[in-house]
């Protein structure tokens, strides 16, 4: 009797690893162990107590079981566990032909792997290897001895072949109250995407009145799809969202396409475009669009729900082709805005560039640097002058001393720039050209000692650079501004030739940048726990060139001082003050600290100060109230306009298999404007949102925000590595 | 005070492999630059590496700092992550997966667009600049560690 020799072999637990393996075929073996094995008849054997029969990758377990050898036909009886993959199915009665997978289970209680997800059904039929049919089902992610939510079924099919689940007469009820229903619904079985509605997302704004949306997800082909989302606002009617997404081999991009045919409060249909596409022509050789229209000015401010697109001011449209040539590159660009203007506070249009086209080259030859940059731009302007500007900048720049602890390095380089005036020439500018040399010596050290503090071993250095800049003085007073304005002093900025931005003006030099850094990194691994730096810039003769007048300029610039750092794993702490030394008060400063001692727990405190101009405060956190209530807001207020400028204040409870976030947001959309809303989501892990979604508010404006009901980070890593 | 001046102390390992999700960034051009002023040998393929350095993300992200009164941006926060990991061929860790960030904040004015383009430019190649320095800093002074 050739079972008997197979059971003897088989006292191997079920190996996780059998799980890679391929699906049973008639040809795989059976294996059947028990308390007690019976030979009825020819191919019959009956397995009493503790009864387990093994096929690769499965295993059936029950008080007894009955297998047909010749017709692969098992009965198993009282307890019986089928389980594939670490997915289990339980149930008091299985029928299974094991070769063509025909059978059927009653009252089967289920649990599946991946999610954690469980279920039951009155019946389970299995028609064949890749088709199930379920009645009266239910499923749901709560644990064992938790039904806060579940999804029930009239019917459910599973096709394995399609990886289709289909569901007839669906709803979820929630604390034993029904709260979803949909008469007919089908569903992915993988991460495989799928035509469908999504969940319907509601909510209200000051500025819309409620707000429903039932957004449609088109698949079209796997690179193409489609997302049509219909939105009613009680206040102003419907506007339908349109997105469009694509992706081939050499290109790819996305539309929207939003129309609001009749605003009720506006009196008027509005619409937005945006359209991105990147193309790749040929080697080296790429193209890009970006493509952004709004009706009307306001369209921003009363229609969308965040702080990063009611700011928006200037939306681009341009078009870019550029050539990447290794050691040197090349790009057209033609650029417009459309300004969107606040009635309260109008700003001037920026220049278009019709066209922009740069060069750059950068090559090593015998130990120097040389470098190329050229520009040419067509400025165009519907009131103010029109002009072409072309810009030549060649340089070179030769290391005389290379070593990690010290390093001098000069350059020299011409900055030439020709002017071509055109419209609009209101106070009858002549064409005009301006050619300056520039030379610029930048040089350091580097000193470490080794140093133990606070029990910990550190390394600290001691890096101190000196930068100076010498560019002759040259009257600009009757040269156009295009593109260029003065640049904020930064320890960026310190170390650049320029005191400007852009090429209209070139700053006269004569000046040395002082700066120290002092770092302190970890031994072990070199990384950084604190970085503090100091710089300050002296002019041998005081900088004549200055948009601002009357020119307030000195020998002496404002002092930088920077603290920052990952003080601890906990504390992350980041700070900047700018000092001005001839008036002898503070320009500037901010500082920002951070504490997240664990993922979840959160408090940022931030305070910043621009003299004259700015005092806000910004507050946030995220922190575990009681039980499983957690509170999550912000507060950013600004002292200098006595005005808050966005507050946000939510709980959110978070149940093992649901969580309800309650979150209320007011910002400031423009002068005297503000938009106030609310977000109501209850989440069925692994199954559905409902409601309006703060998630993205939420990780925009609490720095370190943590969605509280992700799966924990090493499930998901095991996955990877 | 137990300064002295920086050594040629070198990098722990000799050869290594730099495995980028996209190889034809600027930042990735710096740093095989700068790997190779460290006399770092790069190697085309990771058998041969004392070192895999792998570069999983590349982002640049732009956030909002402080906002007018008047609800239009005055100031910006630009963030430059780069995941990192450094292992060798027995799968031990040099560096463990960490995402490395560093911030930005510059004053923003929507009527000086065309100069802020520029601005912003600057700031994204001294951070590029920064990250380049701040991974070589990590490698010299990193160590195979014990399997975990």
């Amino acid at each position: 009797h050739n079972a008997g020799a197979e059971v003897d072999m088989l006292a191997l637990e079920m190996d996780r690893t059998f799980m890679a393996m391929p699906v049973p075929t008639q040809e795989t073996p059976a294996f059947v162990e028990a308390d007690r094995l019976v030979g009825k008849q020819q191919n019959q054997i009956e397995a009493i107590g503790n009864a387990i029969l093994r096929k690769r990758g499965q295993s059936i377990k029950a008080d007894r079981l009955l297998y047909f050898q010749d017709t692969q036909d098992v009965d198993a009886q009282g307890s019986v566990v089928v389980e594939q993959d670490g997915n289990t199915m339980s149930g008091p009665h299985l029928i299974l032909n094991l070769d063509t997978n025909i059978g059927k289970m009653e009252q089967p209680v289920f649990y599946l792997a991946e999610n954690d997800g469980r279920g039951s059904a009155d019946v389970m039929l299995f028609q064949d290897k890749q088709h199930y049919t379920l009645d009266n089902a239910t499923y749901t992610t709560c644990p064992a001895d938790n039904e806060d939510w579940l999804l029930k079924m009239k019917g459910l099919e599973i096709d394995r072949e399609q990886q289709i689940g289909t569901a007839h007469h669906a709803w979820v009820e929630f604390m034993g109250a029904p709260i979803l229903y949909s008469p007919w619904m089908d569903f992915p079985l993988n991460d495989q995407r799928k035509s469908g509605f999504l969940a319907p997302v509601f909510g209200s704004t000051t500025k819309g009145g409620s707000d429903l949306m039932v957004p449609y997800y088109w698949n079209i082909a796997p690179n193409r799809d489609a997302t049509i989302a219909p939105r009613v606002m009680t206040k102003r009617g419907v506007l339908l969202n349109n997105e469009f997404r694509y992706l081939e081999s050499g290109y790819g991009g996305e539309l929207h396409m939003d129309v609001l045919p009749n605003d009720a409060l506006a009196n008027r249909s509005r619409t937005r475009i945006a359209l991105t596409h990147s193309q790749s022509i040929a080697a080296g050789l790429t193209g890009y669009v970006n493509l952004n229209r709004v009706s009307d000015d306001a369209y921003l401010r009363d229609l969308a729900d965040s702080v990063n697109i009611t700011s928006q001011v200037n939306l681009v449209r341009e078009g870019l082709l550029s050539y990447n040539g290794g050691w040197w590159n090349t790009t057209a660009r033609v650029q417009r805005y459309q300004t969107l203007q606040d009635p309260a506070a109008p700003i001037g249009v920026p220049y278009a560039r019709l066209p922009q086209l740069t060069v750059a080259a950068q090559r090593y030859a015998s130990g120097a640097n040389l470098a190329f940059a050229g520009e040419f731009v067509d400025f165009s302007h519907p009131a103010a002058l029109n002009a072409q500007r072309l810009v030549i900048n060649p340089s070179v720049s030769y290391p005389l001393l290379s070593d990690p602890a010290f390093y001098l390095t000069p350059k020299v380089g011409i900055h030439s720039t020709h002017y071509v005036m055109g419209a609009n020439n209101a106070a009858a500018l002549p064409n005009a050209s301006r050619t300056l040399p520039i030379f610029s010596m930048d040089s350091g050290m580097a000193f470490e000692r080794d140093w133990s503090l606070a029990g910990g071993n550190y390394l600290h250095t001691l890096e101190p650079r000196v930068f100076y800049v010498y560019v002759p003085y040259r009257d600009q007073a009757q040269l156009p501004n295009f593109d260029s304005a003065q640049a904020d002093f930064s320890f960026v900025q310190m170390f650049a030739e320029n005191r400007f931005f852009g090429s209209d003006r070139v700053g006269d030099a004569n000046h040395v940048t002082l700066a120290m850094t002092s770092r302190l990194m970890e031994q072990a691994n070199g990384m950084e726990r604190l970085k503090v730096t100091l710089g300050e810039r002296f002019s041998f003769s005081p900088p004549r060139v200055n948009f601002i007048t009357p020119a307030t300029s000195t020998n002496r610039s404002d002092i930088l001082l920077a603290v920052a750092g990952r003080v601890t794993d906990a504390w992350t702490l980041d700070s900047e003050a700018q000092f001005d030394p001839n008036q002898s008060h503070t320009q500037r400063y901010n500082i920002a600290a951070r504490y997240r001692p664990e993922a979840g727990k959160v408090v940022n405190l931030g305070y910043r100060f621009l003299r004259n101009t700015l005092r806000h405060a910004d507050l946030s956190a995220q922190w575990p109230l009681s039980g499983r209530w957690h509170a999550v807001g912000r507060w950013n207020y600004s002292f200098q306009d006595n005005r808050l400028l966005e507050a946000i204040a939510g709980l959110e409870y978070n149940q093992s298999c649901w969580m309800l976030r309650l979150v209320a947001q007011r910002f400031t959309v423009g002068t005297q404007q503000a938009n106030t809303g609310f977000f109501i989501q209850l989440e069925l892990n692994d199954l559905v949102k409902v409601g309006s979604d703060p998630l993205s508010l939420l990780k925009n404006s609490v720095s370190g925000y943590t969605k509280l009901n992700d799966r924990p980070v090493d499930k998901a890593s095991k996955v990877l590595r | 005070c137990g300064f002295h001046l920086r050594g040629h102390a070198g990098m722990p390992f000799s050869t290594l492999y730099l495995n980028a999700a996209n190889p034809n960034t600027p930042f990735i051009a710096d740093l095989r630059q700068n790997l190779t002023v460290n006399n770092i040998k790069l190697v085309n393929s990771a058998e041969k590496a004392d070192v895999i350095l792998s570069i999983e993300s590349e982002v640049l992200d732009k956030q909002i700092l402080s906002l007018s009164g008047g609800g239009r941006v005055s100031e910006f926060q630009l963030f430059y992550r780069v995941s990192v990991r450094a292992y060798d061929n027995q799968q031990r860790d040099w560096i463990p997966t960490e995402i490395m960030e560093i911030r930005r904040d510059y004053s923003y004015d929507d009527t000086k667009i065309l100069a802020k383009e520029q601005e912003e430019a600057m700031l994204v190649q001294s951070m590029r600049t920064d990250m380049v320095q701040q991974i070589i800093r990590r490698l010299s002074r990193s160590k195979a560690l014990p399997p975990q």
